[in-house]
């Protein structure tokens, strides 16, 4: 912790956090988003034209908080329900069951006027720069769409505002005029962003925000993110499959395996004591160096939403499963702020 | 062991044998674009031995497609190849006629791509698209190539092969289909295969799966690969030799353990550092400054010059601006096109913190 760092002396400094990761400030924050017990299901027409209705499993029972200020890092396979929960906290999709408060505002229960109030404070910025961009609109009118949408400043002003923007990311103003096949990857990322920031939000979830992106680029935004928060005192939800870019920004980390949380503890809990199999097996796949010789590789993939396995969904993959995982696992602190859904995470951790 | 007697007969040793199964030299290729012609590989030379697993490694834009799709003549129309060869086992590929390259392609070279769902056609079972080669290639009846389809996707690891055989893509996975794709590509017993980033649109736990699969299948029948990725961390896991592109052209060419753990090139070096993700003191992340030069832009020296480290401290920043160097022997095969490597200015030493974590991250 450095003495330039305000926040570390200030009223707010937790002393408890700064072993939580890079970030001191971080953990400090009160409650920002709350989801409890949030379920999505969406169904699908099975086998055939007259096939009887399925439902796939997409969120089922998730109950998690993130803190003002803080990386919280979404990790999990395809299908795991990362990208979901990100859509419902954003009500861009609405959730079946639960509760999601942002700021103790129920997002669930918002009306139109309230929801475009609250987009205000919730931003999404997506995998893909390229297809969130209008290729017909100058990068500056693109910038500029959610400004006049809610009809702040004038003409001029919101030029000013753009050309703000685009220093924030790190592009000179001259940008605004550029179109976006005139434009580099990591160069629309930028935008994206800029664009997300645009009305000053205090959250920003990004869904992959680097999995299309060259090695060198890829760092280019992450330093970005860590300043853009630091500087705005933003509240980042990270997902990402990639464990080497959830290491490095999070704060705390949640663990996903088809549609439910099953791990979630501060970003070294994480990597230093995973507790749950899958945890450790997804770490060995992606930081191999972390792991012991007799961690081998996860075999098979996740099984179909659609009909999830009873009990602990990960049994039928998992090493240490035995007869007991048929039942639904509790999903308790094992450590102080490190939970885990997993009855056989002593022995989890002895392996590690 | 497979059940295929075209793959089974192909007794080709494994190891990098006197003569390379292909040669690429000095190969250029121009696209046009709204900035004018442009000069997307710009004169590259490599080789690809017998059962040996080449890397090609760079930035989007370096032109590792580019050389891949050359290789197998898949260029878009509007792409000319300006000067070079392609030879495969001595023949150059770029004179055939068309109807000879179509019996090259799936025969001797086949491909594998990064989105397997959508190689995949969506309207035929993943039985008879894996079995065609084997039908118009080698003339196998329907039901012949059928059995050995499933034989095939036994072979690359899909559960209750006879039953998925019957499946369409939209029922697979995507790591199943890139089975599928695997088991497709080697139907027709090809000698090398192109694959192009075929991990990056799979997660983590199933890309070491997938890399896993293409190594044990080149292994067991002998073939050669050339494997594009961006990502140097993928490659090091299966690559015996890493070929890094810059720009369109070739800045360095190694065996693996020494790219890896050695990099020569400040751009292999600054490529290995950012993709590893750790943090300097300060919580920062190593990028590699500034972008790679645009298409089309007048390129003069060293094309690394602009975002190297290397050049203005050790004052040579002159020379790199306007001497273009060469592809410089450092080791015994091991090239590298940078003249503070040639210059003898920049020593490699074992003991530097970021070499050491590759090192210990390759262990």
């Amino acid at each position: 912790m450095t003495a330039a760092d305000p926040a570390a002396v200030g009223p707010g400094a937790d002393p408890g956090v700064t072993d939580t990761g890079r970030h001191p400030k971080a953990a400090a924050g009160r409650p920002l988003i709350v989801l409890e017990d949030v379920t999505k299901h969406f169904p699908v027409s099975g086998g055939g034209l007259l096939g009887r209705k399925e439902v796939v499993h997409a969120i089922d029972g998730v109950t998690l908080t993130v803190r003002e200020g803080e990386v919280m890092g979404l990790v999990g396979e395809t299908g795991s329900g990362k990208s979901t929960l990100a859509r419902l906290i954003l009500k861009l999709i609405t959730a079946d069951g639960g509760q999601i408060t942002f700021d103790g505002q129920d997002v669930l229960a918002a009306d139109r006027g309230q929801l475009k109030a609250l987009r205000r404070e919730m931003q999404l910025i997506f995998q893909d720069p390229f297809s969130a961009l209008d290729p017909s609109m100058k990068l500056g009118q693109s910038i500029e769409a959610p400004l006049s949408q809610h009809n702040i400043g004038d003409k001029a002003s919101r030029k000013r505002m753009v050309a703000e923007l685009l220093d924030k990311v790190g592009l000179p103003a001259s940008f605004a005029e550029r179109y976006p096949s005139e434009c580099s990857g990591g160069q629309l990322h930028r935008v994206v962003i800029a664009r997300a920031l645009s009305l000053g939000p205090r959250f920003l979830a990004c869904d992959e925000p680097t999995s299309s992106l060259d090695a060198s680029i890829r760092a280019q935004i992450l330093n970005l993110l860590v300043d853009l928060r630091d500087q705005l005192g933003l509240t980042l939800l990270l997902i990402s499959h990639d464990l080497r870019v959830v290491r490095y920004i999070s704060d705390r980390v949640a663990v996903m395996y088809l549609g439910r949380i099953v791990e979630l503890g501060s970003r070294d809990d994480i990597f230093e004591h995973p507790l749950h199999p899958y945890t450790q097996k997804l770490i060995a796949a992606s930081l191999p160096e972390r792991a012991g010789e007799d961690h081998a590789i996860l075999q098979g993939e996740p099984p179909s939403p659609i009909n999830p396995p009873s009990g602990c969904r990960f049994r039928e993959r998992c090493p240490l499963a035995i007869e007991a995982c048929k039942e639904l696992p509790p999903f308790e602190p094992a450590r102080p702020g490190h939970s885990v859904a997993c009855i056989r995470w002593q022995d989890a951790a002895a392996s590690w | 062991m497979t059940t295929i007697d075209q793959v089974a007969d192909r007794g080709t040793a494994a190891g990098p044998g006197p003569t390379p199964l292909i040669e690429v030299r000095n190969l250029r290729v121009q696209l046009p674009s709204r900035d004018g012609i442009v000069t997307a590989i710009d004169g590259i030379d490599f080789s690809i031995g017998r059962g040996e697993i080449v890397a090609l490694v760079g930035e989007s834009g370096s032109g590792k497609s580019m050389t891949a799709l050359s290789i197998a003549r898949l260029l878009p129309p509007t792409a000319r190849i300006t000067s070079g060869e392609v030879l495969l086992d001595g023949v150059d590929l770029l004179e055939l006629p068309d109807r000879d390259m179509d019996r090259i392609r799936g025969a001797r070279i086949a491909m594998l791509f990064q989105q397997p769902k959508a190689s995949l056609d969506p309207t035929s079972r993943v039985g008879d698209q894996v079995g065609e080669a084997l039908r118009f290639g080698r003339g196998a009846s329907p039901s012949q190539a059928w059995q050995k389809s499933v034989a095939l996707l036994e072979d690359v690891g899909i559960p209750e092969a006879r039953r998925r055989a019957r499946a369409y893509a939209h029922q697979l996975s995507g790591g199943m289909a890139q089975r599928v794709m695997t088991a497709a590509a080697i139907s027709g017993g090809p000698e090398l295969l192109i694959a192009d980033e075929p991990t990056t649109a799979l997660d983590v736990t199933v890309q070491a799966q997938i890399l896993g699969l293409l190594k044990s299948m080149v292994r067991e029948h002998g073939l050669s690969m050339l494997l594009i990725s961006h990502d140097l961390g993928i490659v090091s896991t299966i690559a015996d030799r890493v070929v890094v592109l810059y720009a369109g052209k070739v800045v360095e060419d190694g065996p693996t353990a020494q790219i890896i753990g050695q990099p020569t090139h400040p751009y292999t070096e600054a490529l290995m550092r950012s993709s590893l993700l750790i943090p300097n003191d300060e919580g920062r992340l190593y990028a590699i400054p500034g972008g790679a030069p645009r298409p089309g832009e007048e390129l003069v020296g060293c094309r690394f010059r602009a975002r190297c480290q290397y050049a203005d401290t050790l004052g040579i920043a002159a020379k790199c601006e306007t001497l273009e160097p060469g592809l410089h022997l450092c080791e015994s095969g091991h090239q590298c096109r940078c003249w503070a490597v040639q210059d003898g200015l920049i020593t490699l030493t074992p003991a530097d913190p970021i070499r050491l974590m590759i090192t210990e991250r390759t262990r």
